[in-house]
């Protein structure tokens, strides 16, 4: 095994690597906000967007289109707004460039947590490579700067132990540790919750290894310390986790009323379900995606990674007693995010919670899978043969090359493979401006996904009546208007949905590429 | 009862202000626990100061022995041993111990803040029985909380005569107990006030008459949670004094638990009444439900104090003493289910808060003979905004002013009306609420069903048609009439056959009679009048009535009667008693016109009319119906028919069989033929052909039917066929195709997929039980094409979002970072 004493390596190389990972992030970025010439939304982007112009329009965190989850994202959005004067739209469409960050972090992260640079540089790229990853990253969530603070949380704390002798560098991380914390809750107060419970659950684990296997009595007595401290960090977490919700941020308490049981709600905590008007993710995907073939084509490096992380985590495994703890908490962290990974599919697929539960937890399991094929990668090159070297590199990196293109592809819904599309034309916009200004309070079917929807939000911006209600519900009976635009036509045509009818309704706008139908009223109270 | 409508009443329950009506009021209050005996009054000098500290009463209030504590920790308690010379409510704290066995089952400090009395009331909050405490020389610390539960603050002390009617009360409530539903885990005990309950004079006359009742904490203002009334407020309008509780625990307002059952609101002063068993409070504020004449609102929006609120539910119940009898029941109730335009909490469906226009729900219930249950209810449905203000000292509310309320139900215009008749009736606190139709309620299927869409629905646009599926049935022993375009003023009227009151322009009804009997009431002719009474048992017609032209048509036990009658059909049109004379007028004129023949007695019915009659034995009638100028029906002459009277029909030589008959001034009799359907080719799409894959398509069919009998049901299927296995079948339909007329229905399809398809459709005429009679189909070819697909162009470009060469420059720029990276890292582990 490799010691985990940090063999960084200083020179040109490693400045390279990094300024190349801050490169290849930033051009990811890059690509997502100009795929579409700008003309990109999507529903957390368009929220968030939302809430962060209601900070500023009301100067309130608490306002009537704050992000129930967390207000760190939006404020921050708000910030940058106010320090800058750059209109919140922009910043909030450019978001995407900011992934380098997440790059630089994971590097640090990796760094710290493998040992060296290549392994850590190695993790990093391979976190970029993912795209089910970098889609969370790119897009206006607040996921990006949520799993950012996850990273720095992890390094801080495995860096802290480093200074267990330093008292002053030791509080500082500690204090580092929490306000990374702080920033992880402030963005999703129900990510913060399952990262903590993740990382209580990798306590528990190791715990139970050092008992059963560990007969090292120093090594017990170091590990004892090191796990009274998780336990502290855990309990102090999920503390300011309750603190945040039922006396920090009032709009968190939402789950309490939109979750009748306590297996949703405990749902949300622990695993980090969300609520969603429908769960869409697996039948989703057959009707998403052209051709599924297309779709494993741009995605096949995060699923070979996935395999591989387990792969490499059944070796670790049979090995466990003599890794160093550092590579013991990473298969721990692994560990406990498989297993919660593993059991919200099973509740995903059985239907145990209820049909408004969607869990998101490939993000974070992505960064540990990344992190332990690193570790795979470097110790395995050793046993490998010169000749098989040879031969592998160059179609190792040629495939890393492609899907690191195909990612892109995927990340971005491209109209070549994928049926839901994240841009909008000029034409939605404008009809979505004429709806607003001519139509008072109706109900306006528009799209068959909440995209074209959110886009009007987010032209709106932040206003407490909204003029008009926009829908994407299956069934339109109750929508007096529907709105029907060339890319609705062609996506629902790509996925087999038939729209609306529009028998019998009067055709009231039509710029060329939107059109709007009003239905003839059938009663008095229709308009 | 719905849950729904369940929960607000339980939350009111929990606030202690009113309780179910019971089935006849009692004047005299039942005792508030036991009576309170002082058998010994003690003090102690825990300072040791020379002046007494506390004062020990040895007393009985829920036992046979408990003790009462009272600390002074101002010092100057007098020496005595008279408990109200030694004691006072101001700055004591009293310490209550059930069973004086050195526990404290509720301590209440009393204090002066400014010029208000305040008393500070802490009960058990940990389910232990006890309220935790401890002394530390004279003063009492509470351990129980931090925070005392129930803070009541009065203008005037609480010893001043008459001070429980025209002190200004104001609970302050921190938390709350397990009966407030949905928030015991929101409304903690935690320093911040949930709750605010006020009881005041509005007329100023003295006499406090209304309370108000509102939460105020955040969470509870902000919290969306449809069965929790955020402001509450009951208003009495007779302006009687209250009568005090005669057996308060030394402080006026203290009372133990007991039942209330008897109580309406404003019968007695405020109070808080304490289990002493459990060492919690019971309840708080005003006792009692209803009221004689008064009115409450039962808001789930919160409110302000010194603005003009808006509240939606309950606003206002109002209550009427239309008797003049003062006997404290009322005999008139006008309950109003109010939605504000864009209300959050309807329609109860996904467009709640979504939809502009205002909801109001009119149920107006009245107790005819004044047996405290009520007959009769005019259920009134319109989109009316309720923009008048009711004011108060300090408050307002969008209301409509109490002595306002019925003239308003009674001259506005309303959309849709019922009339609703419980000839079994029952007491009810809220009108005829426990049964019976409303707006959001109908029974179909032996159960209510809620909500029913009339108002969620239809009345907000959301469906094209009314939901008569329910209601064609009801609850038994109660008759309801509907009409769902009723655009007029509330009216009934008497019908000079059946001598029931019935709603005026009624579309149809039902009146269930127990034991599988119902008679369903129809307005063939769409006049104002009901015109036909079929008496059904288990859904067969046994027997019918029409009237059509001034004739009576009777059907049933194979006779057939025909009476001209030649009168008006209607006694009188009225509108509902709004008054003490009204109602004596309505009484007169019902009890003018009563009859004692029973609801299904048609023949007899027919009896008491005059005119002049012709009866055929051995003869059917069926689908009987107006035409333009008169009617027709069909009739089977069984062998061996007869009958007496003037042959008007002209059954003179007429054979047994089946015939037509049709009045059209005279009588036309014709042999029948039975109903043939056909259907008119070709089908019509729209928009018109060709079709495109996935996109809707109208397919109209159209039947006729050359018969002289009507087809009342014909079952309608249409199905898509591709290359003989792809089947699309679409809803099927069931329609009624008259003799000679033409019945259009239409089917909407998407086609999935594109080719040639065959649309057939099949017609089947069908019997009463649904037997297919005889059947006709057809079969059209339509050609589907395929539906527009995107270029590669329009991919690369997003639709000349940008250029494509643009997006083949930046994916490059991407790989080659890639290319690089991997490059460099792959270097760089040689050197790590």
């Amino acid at each position: 095994m490799n010691g985990f004493k940090p063999s960084y390596n200083t020179s040109a190389t490693a400045n390279l690597v990094v300024a190349l990972l801050v490169l290849l992030g930033l051009l990811a970025g890059l690509y997502y906000v100009l795929r579409y010439g700008g003309w990109t939304m999507e529903v957390d982007a368009s929220r968030q967007a939302v809430a962060a112009d209601g900070i500023l329009t009301t100067g309130r965190l608490v306002n009537a289109r704050a992000y129930n989850n967390g207000f760190g994202y939006a404020a921050q959005l708000s910030f940058v707004s106010l320090v800058t004067g750059i209109d919140l739209n922009s910043i909030q469409l450019s978001a995407g460039t900011w992934v380098f960050v997440v790059a630089l972090v994971g590097f640090v992260t990796y760094r710290e947590i493998l040992g060296s640079l290549f392994r850590g540089a190695l993790a990093a790229f391979l976190l970029l490579v993912q795209p089910d990853f970098m889609f969370y990253m790119v897009r206006g969530s607040h996921e990006r700067t949520t799993w950012t603070c996850a990273l720095l949380m992890l390094f801080f704390l495995v860096r802290s132990y480093r200074f267990a002798h330093s008292p002053r560098r030791l509080v500082a991380h500690v204090l580092l540790f929490y306000l990374a914390f702080w920033g992880m809750t402030a963005g999703n107060i129900f990510f913060a919750s399952t990262f903590i419970v993740a990382i209580g659950l990798s306590l528990g684990i190791g715990w139970s290894f050092e008992r059963l296997f560990l007969r090292d009595k120093e090594a017990e007595q170091s590990g004892s310390a090191r796990w009274r401290r998780l336990m502290l960090i855990s309990t102090t977490c999920l503390i300011v986790v309750y603190v945040f919700v039922n006396y920090l941020y009032q709009p968190a308490r939402q789950f309490y009323y939109v979750l009748m049981n306590l297996v949703d709600k405990l749902s949300v905590l622990v695993f980090g379900a969300e609520p969603v008007p429908q769960v869409v993710a697996y039948q989703y995907f057959g009707s998403a995606w052209r051709d599924p073939l297309a779709y494993l084509a741009v995605t096949g490096m995060q699923w070979v990674i996935a395999a591989s992380s387990l792969g490499v985590w059944l070796w670790l495994t049979f090995h466990l007693a003599k890794l160093e703890a550092k590579t013991r908490f990473l298969w721990q962290l692994y560990t406990s995010f498989g297993i919660l990974l593993a059991f919200s599919l099973v509740a995903d697929f059985s239907g145990f919670l209820s049909s408004n539960l969607q869990l998101r937890l490939f993000t974070p399991f992505a960064m540990f899978s990344s992190a332990i094929v690193a570790f795979g990668i470097q110790e395995s090159w050793p046993r490998l043969q010169r000749k098989f070297k040879r031969v592998l590199v160059p179609a190792v990196g040629l495939l890393a090359v492609f899907a690191f293109m195909a990612g892109q592809v995927k990340i971005t819904n491209d109209p070549a493979i994928a049926n839901q599309w994240v841009f909008y034309s000029p034409a939605e916009m404008r009809a979505g401006q004429w709806l607003d200004a001519t139509l008072k309070n109706q109900r306006v079917w528009v799209d068959i996904s909440d995209h074209l929807r959110e886009t009007f939000y987010f032209q709106e911006g932040y206003v407490e009546n909204r003029p008009n209600q926009y829908e994407n519900k299956p069934d339109p009976a109750g929508y007096p208007y529907i709105l029907i635009s060339q890319l609705t036509q062609l996506k629902a045509s790509r996925m087999g949905i038939s729209l609306p009818s529009t028998v019998g309704y009067l055709q009231i706008y039509d710029n060329g590429g939107t059109q709007l139908f009003h239905r003839r009223p059938q009663t008095p109270y229709q308009h | 009862m719905h849950f729904y409508k369940l929960l607000p009443i339980l939350l009111i329950l929990a606030f202690g202000f009113f309780e179910p009506m019971p089935v006849k009021a009692n004047a005299t209050p039942e005792p508030s626990g036991k009576p309170i005996q002082v058998f010994d009054v003690m003090q102690q000098d825990l300072t040791e100061d020379g002046t007494p500290d506390v004062a020990i009463i040895d007393c009985a209030f829920a036992t046979d022995h408990d003790r009462v504590l009272v600390y002074d920790p101002k010092g100057d308690m007098p020496i005595g041993n008279e408990w109200n010379k030694v004691t006072d409510f101001i700055g004591d704290t009293w310490v209550f111990d059930v069973g004086a066995n050195g526990t404290a089952q509720l301590i209440v400090k009393f204090e002066k803040e400014g010029d208000l009395y305040t008393a500070l009331v802490y009960d058990d909050l940990n389910g232990d029985g006890n309220v935790s405490y401890r002394i530390e020389k004279s003063q009492i610390i509470i351990t129980e909380s931090n925070f005392w539960h129930v803070k009541v603050e009065s203008d005037h002390s609480w010893t001043k005569p008459d001070a429980l009617f025209d002190s200004k009360f104001t609970f302050l409530i921190d938390g709350y107990t397990s009966l407030t539903p949905g928030v015991s885990g929101i409304s903690g005990n935690d320093g911040v006030v949930d709750w605010q309950i006020e009881i005041g004079d509005k007329d100023r006359d003295g006499i406090n008459d209304y309370i108000l009742c509102r939460v105020v904490s955040p969470n509870l203002v902000q919290l969306y949670q449809p069965s929790l009334g955020k402001t509450t407020i009951l208003a009495q309008m007779t302006g009687g004094r209250p009568t005090p509780y005669e057996n308060t625990v030394f402080w006026p307002l203290l009372i133990g638990k007991h039942t209330y059952e008897d109580y309406r609101y404003f019968d007695h002063p405020p109070m808080i009444a304490i289990n002493w068993a459990t060492g919690s409070i019971d309840r708080y504020g005003i006792l009692g439900f209803p009221i004689e004449a008064g009115y409450h609102i039962y808001s789930l929006l919160p409110s302000e104090k010194n603005t003009v609120n808006a509240v939606n539910f309950e606003n206002p119940m109002a209550y009427y003493d239309m008797a003049n009898d003062h006997d404290g029941w009322p005999e008139l109730q006008v309950r109003f289910n109010y939605a504000v335009p864009n209300d959050p909490y309807f329609p109860r469906n996904n467009y709640a808060s979504k939809i502009d226009t205002p909801n109001l729900e009119a149920g107006y219930s009245w107790d005819q003979n004044n047996d405290n249950k009520w007959d009769y209810k005019m259920e009134l449905g319109g989109n009316y905004a309720i923009d008048s203000v009711v004011y108060f000292p300090d408050f307002s509310i969008k209301s409509i002013p109490y002595d306002e309320i019925v003239p308003w139900v009674k001259n506005k215009t309303w959309d849709i009306a019922m009339l609703i008749f419980d000839s079994h009736p029952s007491a009810d606190s809220e009108g005829m609420f426990g049964k019976g139709w409303q707006l959001g309620r109908g029974y179909a299927g032996g159960k209510s069903i809620e909500p029913s869409g009339v108002n969620d629905n239809f009345m907000m646009g959301l469906s094209d048609k009314p939901p008569l599926e329910n209601y064609q049935d009801i609850q038994e022993f109660m008759r309801g009439e509907y009409n769902f375009q009723y655009f007029d003023k509330p009216k009934i009227y008497l019908s000079a056959f059946d001598r029931q009151l019935h709603l005026y322009s009624a579309q149809s009804g039902v009146w269930n009679l127990g034991a599988g009997q119902s008679i369903h009431y129809s307005n063939l002719d769409g006049d104002a009048y009901l015109d036909q009474w079929q008496d059904q048992r288990n859904g067969i017609v046994v027997q019918q009535v029409n009237y059509c032209k001034d004739l009576l048509i009777y059907s049933g036990n194979g006779q057939i009667l025909l009476k001209q009658t030649g009168g008006n059909p209607v006694l009188f049109v009225t509108q509902p008693p709004g008054n003490y004379k009204e109602w004596q007028r309505l009484d007169k004129q019902l009890k003018a016109s009563q009859i004692s023949n029973s609801p299904t007695d048609f023949t007899g019915m027919i009896e008491q009319l005059a005119g002049v009659e012709m009866s055929l034995d051995g003869a059917k009638l069926r689908d009987f119906r107006p035409i333009s100028n008169g009617f027709r029906f069909i009739m089977e002459l069984q062998s061996g028919y007869s009958f007496t009277g003037e042959d008007k029909i002209g059954l003179i030589g007429k054979t047994p069989g089946i015939y037509l008959v049709f009045f059209d001034g005279t009588y036309h009799l014709q042999p029948t033929t039975p109903p043939e359907i056909e259907m008119v080719n070709p089908l019509q799409f729209s928009p018109s052909r060709p079709l495109t894959a996935y996109a809707t398509t109208n397919i109209q069919v159209t039947l006729n039917n050359q018969g002289l009998e009507d087809a009342q049901k014909v079952a309608l299927e249409l199905s898509a066929v591709q290359a003989g296995k792809t089947v699309e079948r679409m809803d099927p339909q069931e329609v009624s195709v008259m003799s000679g007329q033409e019945k259009k229905a239409a089917f909407n399809w998407a086609p999935p997929q594109s080719g040639e398809w065959e649309i057939q459709v099949i017609a089947r005429l069908l019997d009463d039980q649904g037997n297919e009679l005889k059947r006709t189909s057809s079969v059209s070819k339509v050609q589907v094409n395929d539906p527009e697909q995107t270029t590669l162009k329009q991919e690369l470009s997003a639709f000349d979002l940008v250029q494509p060469w643009q997006v083949l420059a930046l994916i490059l720029a991407v790989g080659l970072a890639a290319a690089l990276t991997v490059w460099v890292l792959f270097r760089s582990h040689t050197v790590d």
